[in-house]
């Protein structure tokens, strides 16, 4: 047992990680947080304006930072021409629907805050755009029906003899199915049953991809398998941003910060600083992002029903009786009321 | 002209090496009478003289004296001492061997020196540990190890538990030159850090020069690390070894030829790939964590004065966790040294090669490569000490290193791998040094080390360098010109002499004061922006963007020694040092340093400031409790201020650096409870290091469309309803109450930062306890056991806190707190000697 726990303290694993819940801020710093992405699809385009809120994982007033309502905030050409973006909520501006990014152009974003900061994003180029080369889905088989999946493969075409950075965005769509109540007794007519509603959960990991070492080559692009835990419709949608080294590097500094491990690997914490600066006071940090790329988007059918094993799928029918996800217990007649079920978009998918 | 005046300089010396009439070397060695090692240290005293002599690191002294007769004591710690006389009429030669104090209770912790030489000699800043003492100390999961055990003395400190390397006196971890037995070794660790790379078994005794650094020393610009190894037996055979949980060790030594030639062979291998077979866990069982080491010595005596050896050293390891990366690094070298003394001159040749290689194996499939990049090193050196005849000593010398830095080309390793190749160039270089000193006493209390150190470096073609567009920052958009340099070229060459000096007052017999002087430049670069430096970070040579870092060094002290009524030795002294250090590396933010061709634009280069105070307290003999405590406080700060060619780093604010723990508090204690047996325990307390804490949160709305597009589209906000619990009669009955469906705007959630190690951990406490078991007496087989608790309070020290940003729905930035073996760690080990 010695030897045991000697070894195992040696692979680290006497070693322990712990949340510290109560470690808290209040927001000391005053920076503008600036988020806002174009792209060679139609608009409209949306700038959200932001401070920075307290450090307080659990204080629900911290949640998100205060907007900045009142601002004056433009997308500038490099002709000189500039589109001013209009405020349809507190901190968000979008710019007119007509207006639409051309690849081989260079933009920049422009800020006014009501408080006098000028605040402008360096000169972006609007890329031309990649799409993936491929996107499907492939069952696996298992004993449990815990361990039965659908792989998910993903990949894209690398032009050969240039850096090529790529940050993608996934957003899948869940089929979901509730119960009717029973029908009145007639002759009271029998009202119309909605019960398939989809949910889309929102994703907000990028996956961030590069061809390092792999110039010219099909870049395959890591994908989170899909459980085969219902026998619903889901589908996977992919958003390909073909974007320059900086924004990459950018991303991958939050990516390297949302995986630290506490461990001699990890990296000296820092601010992480995007491509926005305010110019008339160099003092005053801006954070976030002033995105511009080619994009394309794809979306594929994960056929869950078609295709299975037999006894896989009777497997899985048990599962579901089981976990009860026909939602029995709270009978509706339509499931867009379904409020329970987080992101409930309800009868139709979003135009694609 | 620098050259020429080192060149007169030793001209100077080498004329003051003639015979004075009336005068005549007495020379000789001192050893141990039962293992024929040489004793270095030992001191011979002559009757009516002040001046004596001390034997150098082969057991030779030597000394010009006046013609007459001498009642002469030869001494060495541990030893019983002995006496001689000598009429002194011509040249004389005397070989002396010592017998071992028998089982005496007086144990000395810390010293291969005399009791007073802390007061007795020039300079300061210098900590000695035979292998004994290395032994004794408690340890973790039974491995006597070399790094871990200097952590204990005054001044050294590390950035956390299993972090590779240490840090001395404000210095980074690789400003420290460690010597195993005179070859530089890149890499000092076993497992990340956790344990040395070296066999303790080996170690001779080591010497951690802190500050009065000899100007012999260069190439680094904080400290030496000086660990001798042991030869092999000239009379006998003998087998020594240990079972440990993490390791086991076995040493041959003995005579290849009686009384001429002796081999000493120590091999280590860790047991633990063994151990993970057996874990039910298949990650575990997938992982790999093997390390082993080597070392050789082959010693031939030409004659009583002259003495070649050949000696070797392997060390490899192997990590690898549930994962297709495979981290390792191993460091082969082969040295020959030649000793002789020459009348009053001892002669030193050294030549070696090195090769120390490093990297990353990816084997997931189809994407297999190998990233390896080496240092090799080829250096031959001479070191010269003459003895002035009264007048003090004399050391010069000259080195000259050659280095292969391979920054590592980016291979596949299998026909189906699909990654391309990648290529990294060849840096090469070459270091010079030219060096004298001088030891002299200035009447009977003042004496004075001084010395000067030339130091000259040389980037060598062939290499492809970039140029960046002048006034602006170095990054990818302002490179203007790729430079394409030839083999015969000299691209780059930096120099500089380094003076070293040191002079101690003797106030009294037992009293002292010193002040030191010491200027070290350092060439080669480690460069690493992780928390603790790791076994894959890179080294660099300097170039046009790294000019040689520069480390000057004030110190002065006060040493005082006393015993009270039970013949007790007692060993104070209080140090003060400022350090200075010119041309610092510091990181953007968020460096990329791997496989990076213009590594330039991510490196900025700054100044740094160290200060602190070392209180040291040593029970160094006494009948059965000796140990000794110590307090340091220390600071060490760094400051990149932007230039034309660089960002500043922490607006070039002034920032403590990342190792800066100001309060340092360390007690070692030894016990003889019976003759048997002894107990151990070491105790040490550190403030917690500086972290940058963030100021603030923030959410970056990058995941937002469904969000926009929901609301554009007025599918929210809609009416709802959602289920509701209550309970009645004993049951919970549940029904749908009405609600609104409003999703919540959410985004990627990340830390904001404020100015660089603002903040700290929390402070660091650990108690370690051990006892040791000695063998019988008398018996040929010689077993002892070794047993100890590491961290005997189970405290879960922080090794670091940290704070994640966060995807997912209503995730926030969130903080947490690492700790390493934060339990108490038992181990026994069985060591054995026949």
């Amino acid at each position: 047992m010695r030897r045991i726990l000697a070894f195992v303290g040696l692979l680290g694993l006497l070693s322990c990680e712990t949340e510290i819940t109560d470690f808290k801020t209040d927001n000391l710093s005053d920076a503008v947080v600036v988020y806002g992405e174009m792209t060679n699809l139609a608009g409209p385009y949306t700038v959200r304006l932001n401070f920075t809120s307290g450090y307080s994982p659990f204080d629900p007033t911290q949640f998100q930072g205060q907007s900045i309502p009142g601002a004056d905030v433009r997308i500038v050409e490099e002709s000189g021409s500039a589109i001013v973006l209009k405020e349809i909520q507190k901190g968000m501006y979008q710019t007119p629907a007509s207006f639409q990014g051309q690849v081989g152009k260079k933009y920049r974003l422009k800020i006014m805050t009501p408080d006098g900061l000028d605040i402008a994003s360096s000169w972006q180029v609007l890329s031309a755009p990649t799409e993936l080369k491929t996107l499907n889905s492939k069952y696996v088989n298992a004993e449990k029906v815990e361990d039965m999946y659908f792989e998910m493969q993903a990949s894209l075409q690398d032009t050969r003899g240039s850096d090529d950075y790529y940050f993608i965005k996934r957003q899948d769509f869940i089929q979901f199915l509730t119960t009717c109540p029973t029908p009145p007794a007639p002759p009271a007519p029998v009202p119309i049953c909605y019960s398939k509603c989809w949910q889309a959960v929102q994703n907000t990991q990028p996956i961030l991809v590069d061809d390092a070492f792999l110039d010219g080559r099909e870049i395959k692009v890591p994908l989170a398998a899909i459980p085969y835990d219902d026998f619903t419709e889901w589908f996977v949608q992919m958003e390909v941003y073909h974007v320059d080294k900086a924004t990459h590097q950018y991303w991958k500094r939050q990516e390297d910060q949302r995986t630290l491990g506490g461990g001699i690997f990890d990296k000296v914490p820092a601010q992480i600083i995007g491509n926005l600066t305010c110019l008339n006071n160099p003092d005053r940090q801006v954070l976030g992002y002033f995105m511009v790329a080619g994009k394309t988007k794809k979306r594929v059918l994960v056929d869950r029903y078609n295709g299975i094993p037999g006894a896989s799928y009777q497997k899985l029918v048990n599962l579901v009786n089981f976990k009860k996800l026909r939602y029995q217990d709270s009978p509706l007649w339509d499931c867009r009321q379904a409020a329970w079920i987080p992101y409930n978009i309800g009868l139709n998918l979003p135009v694609y | 002209m620098r050259c020429r005046l080192l060149a007169v300089l030793l001209l100077i010396s080498c004329a003051a090496f003639g015979q004075k009439r009336g005068y005549f070397i007495f020379s000789g060695t001192i050893q141990d009478l039962e293992t024929k090692a040489p004793l270095e240290g030992a001191s011979v005293l002559f009757s009516g003289l002040s001046i004596g002599a001390r034997t150098d690191s082969l057991g030779h002294f030597s000394v010009t004296l006046p013609s007459r007769s001498y009642q002469i004591v030869f001494r060495s710690l541990g030893y019983k001492f002995k006496t001689g006389r000598v009429d002194l009429k011509e040249n004389t030669r005397m070989s002396v061997f010592l017998e071992k104090a028998e089982q005496i209770l007086d144990e000395v912790v810390i010293s291969t020196e005399k009791s007073d030489a802390n007061v007795n000699r020039t300079i300061m800043g210098v900590e000695k540990m035979s292998s004994k003492t290395l032994k004794k100390l408690p340890n973790l999961m039974g491995e006597a190890d070399v790094i871990r055990s200097i952590m204990l003395l005054p001044g050294v400190s590390t950035v956390g538990e299993g972090a590779s390397g240490f840090n001395v006196r404000g210095g980074n971890v690789d400003q420290n030159l460690v010597l195993l037995d005179g070859v530089p070794l890149f890499n000092t660790s076993h497992l990340f850090g956790f344990f040395t790379g070296f066999n303790a078994d080996m170690v001779q005794d080591l010497s951690l020069y802190k500050g009065g650094i000899p100007s012999m020393y260069g190439g680094r610009a904080s400290s030496v690390l000086d660990v001798r190894v042991k030869e092999g037996n000239f009379d006998q055979w003998g087998i020594q070894g240990g079972v440990g949980p993490i390791s086991s060790r076995l040493l041959f030594d003995g005579p290849l030829v009686k009384g001429k030639t002796s081999l000493i062979l120590g091999a280590r291998g860790s047991i633990s790939d063994f151990y993970l077979g057996y874990f039910p866990n298949p990650a575990l069982q997938k992982s790999k964590a093997d390390f082993y080491d080597v070392n050789f010595k082959l010693t031939h005596k030409l004659n009583e004065n002259q003495r070649i050896s050949l000696s070797g050293y392997v060390s490899h390891d192997g990590f690898k966790f549930a994962s297709d990366t495979l981290y390792s690094w191993q460091t082969q070298s082969i040295s020959f040294k030649h000793n002789a003394l020459w009348g009053r001159l001892a002669h030193n040749f050294t030549a070696f090669v090195s090769d120390y290689r490093y990297g990353i194996e990816g084997m997931k499939k189809g994407l297999e490569f190998d990233w390896k990049p080496s240092i090799k090193q080829q250096t031959v050196r001479e070191d010269l000490s003459l003895d002035l005849k009264g007048k003090g000593r004399l050391d010069f010398g000259a080195e000259f290193n050659l280095y292969q830095n391979d920054a590592g080309t980016f291979r596949p390793t299998s026909s189906s791998s699909e990654v391309n190749e990648f290529p990294m160039q060849v840096e090469n270089s070459r270091e010079m040094g030219i060096y004298v000193g001088h030891s002299v006493p200035i009447g009977k209390r003042i004496s004075l080390d001084y010395g000067l150190r030339y130091a000259y470096f040389q980037l060598l073609g062939p290499l492809q360098t970039f140029q960046y567009r002048l006034g602006t920052p170095r990054t990818l958009n302002s490179l203007t010109d790729t430079l394409r340099f030839a083999s015969s070229d000299v691209i780059q060459t930096y120099g500089g002499f380094e003076p070293r000096v040191s002079m101690a007052v003797k106030l009294d017999s037992s009293t002292s004061v010193k002040f030191g002087f010491n200027r070290m430049q350092q060439f080669m670069h480690l460069l690493s922006n992780t928390m603790a430096i790791s076994p894959v970070d890179i080294w660099k040579n300097s170039n046009a963007y790294l000019p040689q870092q520069v480390a000057d060094q004030f110190s002065m002290g006060v040493f005082k020694n006393f015993t009270n009524a039970q013949n007790a030795v007692f060993e104070a002294s209080a140090e003060f040092y400022y350090k200075r250090l010119a041309n610092v590396i510091d990181y953007v933010d968020g460096a990329a340093l791997y496989l990076n061709p213009t590594v330039e634009t991510e490196l900025v280069v700054g100044k740094g400031r160290a200060y602190g105070a070392e209180f040291f307290l040593k029970k160094a003999r006494g009948l059965r409790l000796t140990g000794w405590v110590s307090y340091t406080y220390a600071r060490s700060f760094r400051q990149v201020g932007a230039t034309d060619g660089q960002f500043a780093a922490n607006f070039g604010k002034e920032f403590p650096a990342n190792f800066d723990m100001p309060h340092n508090f360390k007690f070692v204690l030894n016990n003889r409870l019976t003759k048997r047996i002894s107990f151990n325990a070491n105790f040490t307390y550190t403030s917690g290091r500086p972290i940058t804490y963030p100021n603030g949160r923030y959410k970056i709305y990058a995941f937002n469309d469904l969000y926009d597009y929901s609301y554009a589209n007025g599918v929210f906000p809609r009416p709802g309803l959602t289920p509701t619990t209550y309970q009645y009669g004993g049951s919970n009955n549940t029904f749908l109450t009405s609600t609104t469906i409003r999703p919540l705007l959410d985004g990627y959630s990340s830390p904001s930062f404020t100015l660089r190690n603002q903040e700290r951990i929390p402070f660091y406490m650990r108690l370690d306890i051990g006892f040791t078991v000695e063998p019988k007496e008398g018996k040929r087989w010689q077993g002892s056991w070794n047993f100890s608790v590491y961290n005997i309070l189970s405290r879960q020290n922080a090794y670091s806190i940290f704070f994640r940003s966060s995807t997912g729905l209503i995730n926030q930035a969130r903080t947490y707190q690492l700790s390493v073996l934060g339990a108490a760690i038992p181990s026994v080990t069985y060591n054995f000697k026949f």
